[in-house]
């Protein structure tokens, strides 16, 4: 099946490399010296929600050069793109110019990829005084909505060091996939059979919660990036051995979780509170409910590309 | 590979820790972690396919291999899976092939301390630390790097939003995923290095040895208390007997009262000023508030106007350092040579020291010894300071000085103890009646705004109070904390001026604006107290360039400024021969203190409070006629105490 793309664009120096590696938990490069006339791409195959790759693009840095290789090379770059997500600077000083690159990148995916979704993320916004931050987000997103259309854009506002990017992030993964609801209708159902008190389901490769059901509430509303961050720090230190994760229990006298991988593109975390059950019997419901839940996705892998 | 192997088994100990705690929070009870297991799934089967991150190697084949074997003996004939305790990790039978394993850095996370050093933690990687775990599976330390114990669930009821401790616990979790990701680069890449305007403001309080903060990340009265009096006691402790002579018995009382009132007055205003105004939400800093209350361009004056009143106290504070600095350093360098030279003094306890006669006497010694043609405390000593700070300021770990701080809380006891028995010993020197008494002391002098300015700044801590109580752990008790601390500033400036002064046996006119220069250097105790203080003013230095440097630059070019080091050379150099022409020209820290204090003072002690209060109050339309003429007073008695200093010649 063929693969898209995921397109991450935005300015040198807007912060996607960092995103990227904290997102997909690859080490932080080490700092090539950007020789001007190298336009940076990365064509990274971190294989992403089954079937696409993330692309990394550099855009700026000599503005004739880019303009150039933009023409000439546009086609290539933002045909088959999946999603288009942009990033903002929000300290930038040259607003003009990062609208006017946005909107050839626009131009150029409505030429060629008409139906992806644009996604655009107002970076950095720790550097915001807190009581302006949203003053200035609704302020940016309104251009970004104007100057988009006919395409729709959704708009986020981020910053690596609070919870905000793992938040867009994840909303971003909840709108690709296209029977989320159906997901969560089984993950309620999965979770009630089996008496578990909270099931995640996290996308693979990043880590991010796709769908959740929990029976209880609970007092953390951003565990799910703590969970996440956990893990990738796991899956860093286990590369390093050569070896790959596979699944984890961590049980004491009041809870057990289970780690396990689900379906080809998932990882399921089940909660189970009633310490009594034997792991044997969660792990055998988990094996079953995997048939199920790969079915589910084996069905809808056709619709995986987006419909709107 | 048995170092690769137990640093895997720290690190997945703190994993175990770290989903423990998550998932306990739910339950809201102390997690008991003692019998927590982690079992592993095997490699066996390959589900799916992998990332493509992974090379496939053959000693990654091998170690599946070995994993597979060991997994399978992991469940039993029951069906049951075996339980694996930590140490007893499918890996930790490998064996490596020979180069091919990546060495690992070390696995133990960085101890959070609470720090007065906003550079030392967070500015370098944490991987830094290269080379293979200590650790063998014997002597593994049974401590967590890091843990942070779940708040008892009699606490809280149902669900609660994010509070500091949730919020600081994230910070870290990032923290330590993003170190890691920073694994391979170079320390001064700057990608995913924590900036600090995210560092909790927490970790900004005075370092206690063998205190460790609890759960939620705040502290309890008795340390917030000892926080803001560890801050505020300060240099002008030595200056407080001089200072409390120049206003006359009765006078310097009044005086030391009253400011102490009024200054604690001012505080708790500041600290309410939040409250006042009806702002909800967190604690926000001074500015912060001030700008919301002021607005616009009015605002953005106050701002600039604070800072460079803040700058400005901050570099005083430097150039009376270096000058004590230098005179500490004289001393002790007085006391080793001595030492050296088998100069052994006999009732140095009764021999005192008059500063103001002594400029004769020392033009009558004959010939001055080599060493003290070159060791001179105003001429030579300043210059030799600066070989230090070359070294000094070019450090990039500053938690070393954080320990060093503590030096100056325990001098300030020893000061006490040693006033306070030499006044014991020395008895009342002193007549307020006879003028013609060498004793005699007025009861009100006309120079009392030396004592008035030496006090701004001696209860001075108006711009750091929202700041410091912020860490309080029971908010409500903000006021009442703040009244007792400054209480026991003021009950340890007010005996040490008075009864110093009181008691001392020479003229009156001989207590000079160090009291420590009264006595000869060879004294002991006194000896072993300036070692302390200039060790402890060491460190405390470069912490107020930064500072300086961080208003300074932050003002001028936003909270992002870059961290260019020419610029930084600049400033340094710019401060230190500043604060080395004063401690040549005009070492006369009196004089210094006291400008410095009315100036900060008059804006952060009797102004700022009070204008923000009428203008909140006045805002919500509660301004009544005697606040109005009390705060006003107050006004003019800052401006008054600034002025005054013009008229002392």
């Amino acid at each position: 099946m063929m693969k898209k793309k995921v397109l991450l664009m935005g300015k040198s120096g807007s912060g996607k490399t960092s995103m990227r590696s904290i997102i997909f938990a690859n080490y932080i490069a080490r700092d090539t010296s950007r020789l001007g006339a190298t336009i940076d791409v990365e064509h990274s195959h971190v294989r992403f929600l089954g079937n696409l790759v993330l692309n990394l693009w550099d855009c700026g840095g000599q503005e004739a050069f880019m303009e150039n290789y933009f023409a000439s090379q546009r086609d290539n770059i933002f045909r088959n793109v999946e999603v288009l997500i942009y990033v903002f600077d929000v300290e930038s000083r040259e607003l003009e110019r990062d609208m006017h690159y946005y909107q050839s990148c626009l131009e150029a995916i409505l030429q060629n990829s008409p139906e992806a979704r644009v996604f655009c993320l107002i970076h950095k916004m720790d550097l915001v005084q807190d009581d302006q931050r949203d003053l200035i987000f609704r302020e940016r997103e309104e251009d970004l909505k104007r100057l988009s259309k006919p395409l729709e854009c959704v708009c986020f506002r981020t910053s690596i060091w609070d919870e905000t990017l793992y938040k867009a992030w994840s909303s971003i993964v909840y709108e690709l996939i296209p029977n989320v609801k159906e997901l969560e209708q089984n993950l309620k159902d999965f979770a009630n059979i089996i008496d578990a008190d909270e099931v995640l389901l996290f996308e693979r490769a990043t880590f991010l919660v796709i769908s959740h059901y929990r029976m209880r509430p609970h007092r953390d509303v951003n565990r799910f990036e703590k969970v996440s961050n956990i893990i990738k720090q796991f899956k860093l230190s286990c590369s390093k051995l050569a070896a790959h994760f596979q699944s984890m229990e961590v049980r004491n006298s009041n809870f057990a979780a289970f780690i396990d991988i689900f379906t080809s593109n998932t990882y399921c975390m089940v909660i189970m509170s009633d310490a009594s059950i034997p792991s044997a019997a969660t792990l055998i419901n988990i094996r079953n409910a995997r048939k199920h839940f790969e079915k589910l996705e084996r069905m809808n892998q056709g619709h995986l590309a987006l419909s709107r | 590979m048995s170092a690769h192997c137990t640093s895997v088994t720290t690190f997945l100990q703190s994993v175990k820790d770290d989903l423990t705690s998550i998932v306990m929070d739910k339950h809201g009870e102390g997690p008991s972690l003692g019998d927590c297991e982690m079992i592993f799934g095997d490699g066996a089967d390959s589900r799916g396919t992998t990332t493509e991150d992974e090379k496939e190697s053959e000693d990654g084949k091998e170690m599946e291999g070995e994993m597979r074997r060991e997994v399978n003996t992991t469940e039993d004939a029951s069906g049951q899976p075996k339980c694996n305790t930590v140490t007893d990790l499918p890996y930790s039978d490998c064996l490596p092939h020979a180069a091919s394993l990546p060495r690992f850095p070390d696995e133990r996370t960085p101890l959070i301390r609470p720090s007065s050093s906003f550079t030392g933690i967070y500015s370098s990687s944490w991987s830094t630390t290269v080379g293979p775990s200590p650790y063998t599976s014997d002597n593994k330390p049974k401590r967590r790097p890091f843990h942070h114990a779940v708040a008892s669930s009699g606490s809280t009821s149902g669900a609660r939003t994010m509070d500091g401790s949730t919020i600081d616990a994230h910070l870290f979790t990032r923290y330590r995923y993003y170190s890691r990701l920073r694994a391979d680069v170079h320390p001064s890449e700057q990608a995913l290095v924590i900036p600090d305007h995210v560092v909790p403001p927490e970790l900004f309080l005075p370092y206690i040895p063998g205190h460790t903060p609890d759960a939620d990340g705040k502290q309890a009265s008795h340390i917030t208390i000892i926080a803001i009096w560890n801050t505020m006691m300060g240099t002008s402790l030595m200056t407080m007997p001089w200072a409390f002579g120049q206003a006359g018995f009765a006078g310097g009382l009044i005086i030391m009262l009253g400011m102490a009132a009024l200054s604690l007055y001012t505080a708790i205003r500041l600290l309410t000023l939040q409250k006042t105004i009806g702002l909800e939400g967190p604690s926000l800093e001074l500015s912060r508030v001030c700008l919301q209350l002021l607005g616009g361009t009015l605002g953005r004056l106050t701002e600039c106007v604070t800072v460079s009143f803040s700058v400005l106290t901050l570099v005083g504070a430097q150039v009376v350092y270096w000058v004590l600095m230098s005179n500490f350093l004289f001393n002790t360098g007085e006391v080793i040579y001595d030492a050296m030279n088998g100069e052994i003094h006999n009732d140095s306890s009764s021999m005192l020291l008059c500063p103001p006669n002594m400029t004769h006497d020392d033009l009558s010694i004959p010939e001055p010894s080599m060493f003290h043609r070159w060791w001179q405390q105003d001429l030579t000593v300043p210059f030799y300071l600066i070989i230090p700070f070359l070294f000094i300021l070019n450090l990039r770990n500053a938690k070393i000085f954080t320990y060093f701080n503590s030096l100056g809380a325990i001098s300030v006891l020893v000061m006490y103890l040693f006033v306070i028995s030499k006044a014991s010993v020395w008895g009342f020197n002193i007549s307020v009646t006879d003028p013609t008494d060498i004793f005699y002391v007025p009861l009100f002098k006309s120079t009392f705004m030396c004592l008035t300015g030496t006090l701004s700044l001696a209860y001075f801590i108006h711009n750091c109070v929202v700041t410091i109580m912020q860490g309080n752990r029971h908010q409500e008790n903000n006021v009442r904390d703040v009244t007792v601390a400054y209480v026991l500033v003021a009950a340890t400036y007010i005996p040490i001026g008075v009864f110093f002064y009181s008691t001392f046996p020479l003229p009156k006119y001989c207590v000079v604006d160090n009291f420590l220069d009264n006595f000869p250097p060879h004294d002991v105790v006194l000896a072993v107290v300036r070692g302390f203080l200039f060790f402890q003013i060491l460190t405390v230095y470069p912490l107020l360039g930064f500072f300086i440097r961080n208003q300074l630059f932050t003002y001028f070019m936003g909270p992002t400024y870059e961290y260019k080091l020419w610029r930084v050379i600049v400033l340094n150099t710019c401060l230190i021969t500043l604060s080395v022409m004063v401690a040549v020209l005009y070492p006369n820290i009196g004089f210094i203190i006291r400008w410095i204090g009315a100036i900060s003072g008059l804006a952060y002690i009797f102004v700022l409070p009070c204008v923000t209060y009428m203008v909140a109050l006045y805002s919500k339309d509660q301004l009544q006629w005697y606040q109005l003429v009390f705060h006003c007073g107050i006004i003019l008695l800052g401006i008054g105490n600034f002025v005054c200093q013009f008229l002392i010649k």
